[in-house]
């Protein structure tokens, strides 16, 4: 079984989850591109950064 | 005009204020073309026909006596069939949510009808707001009023087709991955997709808790400003919503003169469909004939913003639903099951690192776009597909289907931009197309000083379906 279904099958079972090894084949396939895009992201983000410094962007970048 | 379901939401208000027009009549109005549209539509889940008619006399009879409720007083609306009413169904375009009465009442909705407003009914929409074509596996396809045999987009299915048929002036509707823009441009009316904050989600339906926004679709550029005045604003039940800015109806008013719009110089330029190409190339030269400053902006790499947008979506949309994928999965339909089960796949760091880059992701686009106000991109690469050719359910090819209509519209939810999409065209075979304005942070008002300019400049959001 690819490494990609394993991990499907087993995070979905840690949510309770159960699904056929053929769903998970499908989901696979399905985020792959996905994934690969997030990959570049977390050489972006400083270390100290957290989600909610968002906000301070967002208010920052107001022009109205 | 002669009908009063011609006019706009801004226009009939003010006809109901001078008792130009009764409230009375408008429902009538409405009431009849509903009759008439709804089975080649399928736009409304329920018709509230009695109710609305005894709201729209009390209306008049307010009136008469000199009470006048708010800016929307005797206007009767239809929204998406997620916004709660207390003691009402809320179905949700769902099996598992059939026969499901709201114990509170959605803080939008209850601004709306504290203006004066009421309801006719409640729309159509995808199952759970997740799907972007306006398909529904349980409700049949909402249909489109410029052709049924079109889709409509979705998830706001329902509210497109409704307001592009004059069958409600204006609709609530929700957008986290394009759920409003994409039925105002399939349906050719105007859809505002608001900042992030500006609106309470409070007792509407989730499907991500990060990038839900609740926004209308209407006629005009000025129906949307007119909706988000009475809308907007801080709600302690939403507490993302403290600090955001009220309405400033000046701002909204503006002239679109000495504004800088960017026009990008890639990703929302790639693959266009000559018809949406040429849209843009005309809706340019509009804007500079308003005097409005052309640059271009060559914008951060939008692929990974959507890329980032889309495993948040699918991460919060499982959680919610975790318990019902646990335990009533078989009553999803196949393509809603399909998605919120990839939604379990990914890890806990792969989702924080997506909510973390957020903001960085934002800073680097307002960098990109600099002093500009306003950027121009298309909304979906072309006009509305068939509905058999879109009708992929969970299919392996379905991604890529859906990830095209949504491909324009992903990265605004993440960045938390308004975004407006207003009618700039149409396809060789009469379909609409509309083009999004997309502002600053809390730059709401300029996309719709800017839309409303455009309006009064071109006449493809005066253009009306034909049910043949």
């Amino acid at each position: 079984m690819p490494e990609g279904v394993e991990r499907v099958l087993a995070n979905a079972r840690a949510a309770g989850v159960t699904l056929e090894a053929k769903t998970a084949e499908r989901i696979a396939n399905s985020i792959a591109p996905i994934e690969a895009q997030l990959l570049k992201t977390p050489a972006q983000v400083e270390f100290e950064h957290e989600p909610a410094t968002y906000i301070v962007v967002q208010r920052a970048g107001a022009k109205r | 005009v002669t009908d009063p379901c011609e006019l706009s939401l801004t226009e009939a208000a003010q006809a109901i204020r001078d008792r130009n027009l009764s409230s009375l009549e408008l429902t009538q109005g409405l009431l009849s073309r509903i009759e008439k549209w709804q089975p080649a539509l399928n736009a409304f889940v329920r018709v509230e026909g009695d109710s609305a008619l005894a709201q729209a006399r009390a209306a008049d009879e307010a009136l008469g006596r000199g009470q006048n409720r708010g800016p929307l007083h005797g206007v009767p609306l239809a929204h998406k069939d997620m916004y709660y009413y207390k003691g009402k169904l809320a179905e949700c375009g769902s099996r598992i949510r059939k026969g499901w009465i709201a114990p509170a009442t959605s803080t939008a909705i209850e601004r709306l009808l504290g203006a004066g407003s009421f309801s006719l009914g409640a729309l159509h929409m995808a199952e759970f707001a997740y799907g972007p074509t306006g398909h529904n596996f349980h409700l049949g396809p909402a249909r489109n009023p410029w052709n049924p045999q079109h889709i409509t987009g979705g998830s706001s299915s329902g509210s497109g087709a409704a307001v592009a048929a004059r069958l409600t002036p204006a609709a609530l509707g929700s957008d986290t991955g394009g759920s409003i823009r994409g039925p105002a441009h399939y349906c050719g009316i105007s859809g505002l997709k608001p900042s992030t904050a500006r609106v309470s989600r409070a007792n509407a339906m989730p499907l991500s808790f990060t990038l839900d926004t609740v926004g209308p679709l209407a006629r005009t550029a000025e129906d949307c400003g007119l909706i988000l005045s009475v809308i907007a604003g801080p709600d302690p039940l939403d507490p993302t919503t403290e600090g955001a800015p009220t309405w400033d109806q000046a701002a909204a008013s503006r002239p679109a003169r000495g504004m800088t719009v960017g026009v990008p110089t890639r990703f929302y330029v790639d693959d266009l469909e000559a018809e949406v190409a040429a849209a843009m190339d005309a809706t340019i030269a509009t804007l500079k004939r308003l005097g409005v400053k052309i640059v271009s902006v060559d914008l951060p790499d939008q692929m990974q913003v959507s890329a980032a947008a889309s495993v948040v979506i699918a991460v919060e949309a499982a959680t919610a639903h975790a318990p019902w994928l646990r335990t009533r999965a078989e009553e999803y339909g196949p393509q809603v099951r399909a998605r919120l089960q990839n939604g379990l796949a990914f890890t806990g760091v792969q989702y924080l690192e997506a909510l973390r880059w957020r903001g960085p992701a934002l800073a680097a686009y307002l960098e990109a776009i600099g002093e500009v106000d306003v950027v121009l991109a298309p909304t979906i690469r072309s006009a509305a597909p068939t509905i058999t050719e879109s009708d992929v359910g969970a299919e392996p090819r379905g991604d890529a289907v859906l990830g095209a209509v949504t491909r324009f519209m992903r990265p605004m939810n993440y960045l938390g931009l308004p975004s407006l999409v207003v009618p700039a065209g149409r396809s060789a075979a009469g379909l609409p197309i509309g083009l999004q304005l997309m502002g600053r942070p809390f730059g709401d008002e300029t996309v719709v000083a800017l839309g409303t300019a455009f309006q009064h400049e071109t006449d493809h959001h005066k253009r009306l379906p034909v049910l043949s």
